[in-house]
């Protein structure tokens, strides 16, 4: 701390008291083991990307940082002192500030009043006018426009990530970790971003970028961790290795190249399967998501959804599962037996219709993590009568267990002692399953690793392919979508702005998702 | 304090710190089956007890008196009653605290219970009418008809109108129609329009007592001289009233009603998709819906059959031959209930909502019930200065018993770490 | 015309402030997202603790606040446990419930015996009208302040936030359990003085069960109000009628041949309590409008996985 005040410039310094030092750092939750004996330093005036794929254990990390997990074992070092951070207000108090992939904000408040949550200059009893005259000044100086006043949901995606960095810059961090913050932000907002993130830089910052696309941690960041299975396998000044050695590092031996999976186009029979036509439907807070969707997909024909998070697309798949009102407009499915109109007929109806579904929050949603895999499997009335054969769903658990790779103790075991990646494959076995006809999924592969995610892709087509299943995919991931879809079309605020063949050029994809 | 989730055991050390004022971390972990299911129960009832032994001690009850009587309930033979009244309405309370429908109404569902059991036993299964005081000693030796008030002025008698095994059917299925009925009023608020279970239940246990009380003054009020006299209904004919098991209080048939229940709700619970919904609409509704099931349905179930339960329980109340008639409530604490709908939500915790270990509880709990009655009529007749009341002993050492429970359920779901 | 409007307000007051604080009381703790189900058992034992301290102190104004210091501390407590521990509200609340049945009988029933043969005088609030008036006034007052609170300071956003999203709130920098302990404690405080009035003020006296299901009562036309401070006033003024005038419109009713029985005029209320919640949820611009907070009743646990 005194050297700082005795030498405020002396780079040398700073360059040798780490801002934050992380030692030994051991975390676990039932079931999996997050961090292994992690060990990582950050300068101030340095941008320090963490790179892993998902699972690594980079957003346990940066969470541990900012006091969310307490750790098992292991020290964090803030300026040289040693420092037990208990909670998220304490890691602020510290000048730790977390920039997280879903804005960390509460909906039904302003902005005004989300920033008031953070800014300690006010006390309890100030008024929210004078929080709201605070930010109009502050905004000036940063060249941010956004109405104080304005209730978060109303705002668009990359403005309430702006709204994110007005809240850490307004709170003078020492260290700012964005976890996944850029991920899902269309290039050229992205860049709007890095502009503010070296902003921060040149005033002597530390930033911590988690990501796991490796462009992206190559492009503005000073010096790159890659973290495996919990453990730090290698760490690094940016042009020191090779982008290959850093994929073997990110994805060990497992590291197969992606795009060997056939990118042939296929011919699709001519039948229509799903039919949607001029769909309105709306979003949480009243206003419509989803604004005149139409579009046909095919027998055996994937058609993937690609977009920005927060366009719409969510709100599409779950009026398609009969989980949202439709305002306006007509699902029909044409199944074996003819046309049958879906719209707002509910989920029972349609799924008995053979339709699967994968949705976007499995342990909201998709699996119930306090009961056992086989009762998450015979809870569907597909797979189980009024008198349940508890052998026979036995078998079946065993089977797909095998199939897919699943670890876990046994058939009865809890899902909830699964990690992530196996939770994800029990649910993604049973939605294939039942999914004869047709198949909605969103993000199907989260939290699966890199290899597990290509063999669920290609079941998926494979399903197409021979039994004739019809599939909407809906994915945050660009290169998901281009893997699976036959077809691409491109959502953007409620409305498809563009349809693609597969084998497009990404950067096409790209334009449109962001104008 | 920090909250935390992790794996390791959590110690009595741990414990001595938490009370020394140590930072707390808790983390999710599920401890061995033994102590889960025997222990925290076992430690919640004694901690619970001890807590509620220190408050009386404070107003003068010895330790020695409330620890006699406590365990006096355990040898006695009315407890053997209260145990298959809770174990029938626990069983019905489980199936749907397990749907996460916390239904804390089964005090209003026993009294529907009572009333729709006691109007078919009363004016359908069997009937009183006056008689002219002449022709009296005539009927007292037919077959079904029995002398209910022997005025020289208004005589009534009770003539039995049906078989009194089919009866006694009729007032079982009103009871639990009754009972189950009133419970789906909640339930429809829950599930269509989102209002809180817990406290509409409460509120309709207050308005099924007042509209028990209407019944019985107005409607059902008997025509015996005692009746009148004191706002209540007529005697059951003899020939509907439940039988006793000999030297006990409790009846062949509510033994026969509870054993079924048991058995039937587990079978329900085990093999079938209604008890595999129940369990997941408890635990993810979502999931539910995303299927393609109706989770509201699931809501209405569950409150129907713990309703119907506790209807069944309600009447085999009034069916005892020890009790045999609607009275007036006097005050709402102490209904003809006995608070058991209440009790039976202690006896649903302790068991950690698994059917298998309902029965043991639902004794313990009898046990416990009975030796605060014990305790409350000792004290009054020792030290007739303290006054103590029934509510007092009932609901103090529930509530403890309870609030140490849910505390230690969670101090061993997610086992506790201190750090500096 | 004057006279009667005086009438009305001076016989409704005492009811009306011995539910409206409750329900603002109720309001406020459940905004910060606790579920308050321990409202009865802590009515039911205030009640009891105003008694007793009337008693004892002879003073009611003094009586009042001891009684509901004391509550405020049972506020506390039902935040602490159901913020740091991952506990469920309903269990706590529910416990608590029980807990306070039970200590109201304990404690106060000795002390009404002892009251009625010895004759110790019940110093409670005389009925005239610059008292009644007075507390209607600062009644209303406390219910405006608590708006201004709730929707303007910084501590009313804090509130609603970690009732919305208490790990979001908490990763925005609030101390979720600080801001939920001062909010239940002012919570409690309120419901404490409104039992304290149940007593001092409405009843003045006590038998047991006094207050049992005046905290549910509270709690409904809290929710009927959409936890909203000032509809409260609307919504506590409909049911301090129906309870004041109840017997009134039995006399009414009776007079068209219509036979209410006083069984039925005790039940009112109730009923009230689950009819009206029912029709302010059945109106679409009011359900929108008065939603609950997200987080209402859910255990808070910042570990929690999202996959």
């Amino acid at each position: 701390m005194t050297s700082e005040v005795f030498f405020p410039s002396n780079k040398s310094t700073q360059a040798q008291t780490p801002v934050v030092s992380v030692c030994g750092l051991w975390k676990s939750f039932p079931g999996v083991t997050a961090l292994r004996d992690v060990n990582l330093d950050v300068y101030a005036g340095e941008i320090h990307a963490i790179l892993g794929e998902n699972g690594a254990g980079k957003s346990t990390l940066v969470k541990t940082l900012y006091g969310v997990y307490v750790p098992d074992k292991g020290d964090i070092t803030i300026n040289g002192v040693k420092a037990v951070i208990t909670s998220p207000l304490d890691a602020m108090r510290r000048g730790l500030v977390l920039v997280s992939q879903v804005p960390q904000l509460i909906d039904t408040l302003t902005v005004a009043e989300n920033l008031a949550l953070s800014l300690r200059q006010f006390s309890l009893m100030s008024s929210v006018k004078s929080v709201e005259k605070f930010l109009l000044d502050k905004e000036e100086e940063y060249g941010i426009r956004i109405n104080p006043n304005t209730e978060v949901w109303k705002l668009s995606y990359t403005q309430k990530q702006l709204v994110e960095v007005l809240r850490a810059l307004l709170l003078n961090a020492t260290l700012v970790a964005f976890d996944e913050a850029t991920t899902l932000l269309p290039s050229s907002e992205k860049r709007k971003l890095y502009d503010f993130i070296r902003l921060f830089r040149l005033k002597g910052g530390a930033v911590l970028l988690i990501t796991h696309k490796i462009p992206e941690a190559m492009e503005i960041s000073d010096r790159v961790t890659v973290l495996r299975k919990g453990e730090v396998v290698g760490s690094f000044k940016v042009g020191e290795v090779s982008i290959d050695q850093i994929r073997l590092m990110m994805f060990g031996e497992r590291f197969t190249q992606p795009s060997s999976t056939g990118n042939s186009e296929r011919c699709v029979e001519g039948r229509e399967a799903i039919v949607i036509k001029d769909l309105w439907v709306r979003g949480d807070y009243g206003t419509y998501a989803v604004k005149g969707v139409s579009l046909t997909v095919h027998r055996g024909e994937i058609l993937g959804i690609a977009g920005v998070a927060g366009n719409g697309q969510l709100e599409l798949v779950q009026s398609l599962a009969g989980l949202r009102r439709v305002e306006k407009g007509n699902v029909i499915l044409h199944v074996k037996d003819g046309n049958v109109e879906v719209t707002n007929k509910g989920p029972a109806v349609i799924r008995d219709l053979g339709v699967g579904y994968i949705p976007d929050e499995p342990i909201k949603t998709g699996i119930s993590i306090d009961n056992t895999i086989e009762e998450n499997l015979a809870i569907h009335p597909k797979l189980s009568s009024f008198l349940i054969n508890w052998r026979a769903v036995k078998d079946l658990a065993s089977s797909l267990i095998s199939k897919y790779n699943v670890t876990t103790p046994s058939t009865t075991a809890r899902v909830k002692i699964l990690s992530g990646g196996n939770l994800m494959k029990i649910l993604i076995a049973r939605e294939l399953m039942v999914a004869k006809n047709v198949l909605l999924a969103y993000n199907p592969t989260r939290s699966l690793d890199e290899v597990s995610a290509h063999y669920v892709r290609r079941l998926i087509r494979d399903k197409a392919l021979n039994e004739g299943m019809s599939a909407v995919v809906v994915s945050e991931d660009l290169d998901e979508v281009m893997e699976v879809g036959d077809k691409i079309a491109v959502i953007n605020s409620g409305r498809l702005v563009g349809f693609f063949r597969r084998g497009v050029d990404r950067g096409e994809i790209e334009r449109v998702m962001v104008t | 304090m920090v909250v935390v989730k992790r794996v390791s055991a959590y110690t009595i050390c741990d414990l001595l710190r938490l009370l020394s004022g140590g930072k707390l971390a808790v983390r999710s972990s599920r401890a061995c089956f033994d102590l889960y299911y025997v222990g925290i129960p076992i430690l919640s009832i004694g901690i619970g007890l001890l807590i509620s032994a220190i408050i009386f001690y404070t107003v003068g009850v010895p330790l020695d008196l409330f620890i006699n009587e406590i365990g006096a309930g355990f040898q006695s033979y009315q407890t053997l009653r209260y145990s298959v009244l809770l174990l029938m309405l626990s069983v019905g309370l489980v199936m749907s605290f397990k749907a996460s429908v916390w239904n804390v109404g089964a005090e209003g569902q026993m009294i529907w219970g009572m009333l729709a059991g006691g109007f078919v036993g009363l004016f359908i299964a069997s009937c009183a009418i006056y008689v002219s005081p002449s022709e009296l000693s005539s009927y007292i030796s037919v077959p079904g008809v029995e002398v209910l008030d022997a005025s020289p002025v208004k005589p009534v008698i009770s003539v039995l109108r049906m078989n009194p095994l089919l009866g006694q059917l009729l007032m079982i299925l009103a009871a639990m129609l009754a009972g189950g009925l009133w419970a789906l009023i909640p339930a429809f608020l829950k599930a269509y329009v989102g209002i809180d279970e817990v406290a509409s239940t409460l509120i309709l246990n207050y308005v099924a007592y007042q509209v028990y009380n209407h019944l019985v003054a107005y409607v059902m009020r008997g025509l015996s001289v005692q009746a009148r006299q004191f706002l209540r209904t007529d005697r059951l004919n003899s020939a509907l009233l439940f039988e006793s098991l000999p030297g006990t209080t409790v009846t062949l048939q509510e033994v026969i009603l509870s054993l079924l229940f048991f058995v039937s709700m587990l079978t329900l619970y085990k093999y079938t998709s209604i008890g595999l919904r129940l369990r997941v609409a408890g635990s993810n509704p979502q999931l539910l819906r995303s299927v393609g099931i109706d989770e509201r349905k699931y809501v209405l179930m569950a409150m129907l059959l713990s309703g119907m339960l506790a209807g069944a329980a309600g009447v085999s109340i009034l069916a005892n031959p020890g009790i045999g008639k609607l009275e007036k409530i006097a005050n709402v604490v102490t209904p003809p209930t006995f608070n058991l709908g209440y009790t039976a939500i202690l006896v649903s915790w302790l068991s950690m909502l698994d059917l298998r270990l309902v029965p043991v509880y639902a004794y313990v709990v009898a046990s416990l019930f009975q030796g605060g009655g014990l305790l409350q009529s000792e004290v009054n007749a020792r030290f007739p200065g303290l006054s103590l009341t029934g509510a007092a002993l009932t609901y103090i050492p529930i509530g403890s018993i309870l609030l140490v429970y849910v505390v230690l359920r969670v101090l061993v779901d997610y086992s506790v770490r201190f750090r500096r | 015309m004057l006279d009667q409007v005086q009438g009305f307000v001076l016989s409704i007051t005492p009811i009306f402030t011995c539910l409206y604080l409750a329900s603002l009381g109720n309001s406020i703790v459940e905004k910060s997202g606790i579920l308050n189900l321990a409202i009865d058992g802590a009515y039911t034992l205030g009640t009891a603790m105003a008694f007793i301290a009337v008693a004892s102190v002879r003073n009611p104004t003094l009586a009042l606040i001891i009684t509901s210091f004391l509550i405020g501390l049972l506020g506390i407590l039902i935040a602490f446990l159901t913020t740091k521990l991952p506990i469920s509200h309903g269990a706590v609340g529910l416990s608590t419930q029980f807990v306070g049945y039970g200590l109201a009988s304990f404690l106060a029933y000795p002390v009404s015996i002892k009251v009625r043969n010895e004759g110790v005088p019940l110093n409670t609030y005389l009925p005239v009208t610059e008292v009644v008036l007075s507390y209607l006034i600062i009644s209303l007052l406390i219910g405006v302040i608590t708006h201004v609170l709730m929707y303007r300071s910084r501590l009313g956003v804090a509130i609603r936030a970690v009732g919305e999203n208490p790990a979001v709130a908490s990763s925005l920098g609030t101390n979720v359990l600080g801001v939920r302990v001062i909010a239940a404690f002012m919570g409690y405080i309120l419901i404490g003085v409104a039992s304290s009035l149940y007593i001092l003020l409405y009843t003045k006296n006590w038998q047991e069960g006094a207050g049992m299901g005046y905290g549910w009562i509270s709690f409904a036309i809290s929710i009927s109000a959409g936890r909203h401070p000032l509809v409260g006033m609307v919504t506590s003024l409909i049911f301090a009628s129906l309870i004041r005038y109840a017997y009134v419109l039995q006399d009414i009713l009776i007079s068209y041949g219509i036979n209410v029985s006083n069984y039925a005029v005790i039940a009112m209320p109730f009923i009230a309590a689950i009819i009206i919640p029912l029709t302010a949820s059945v109106i679409p611009q009011m359900r929108r409008r008065f939603t609950p907070p997200k987080h209402l009743g859910k255990i808070f646990f910042s570990e929690e996985r999202s996959v």
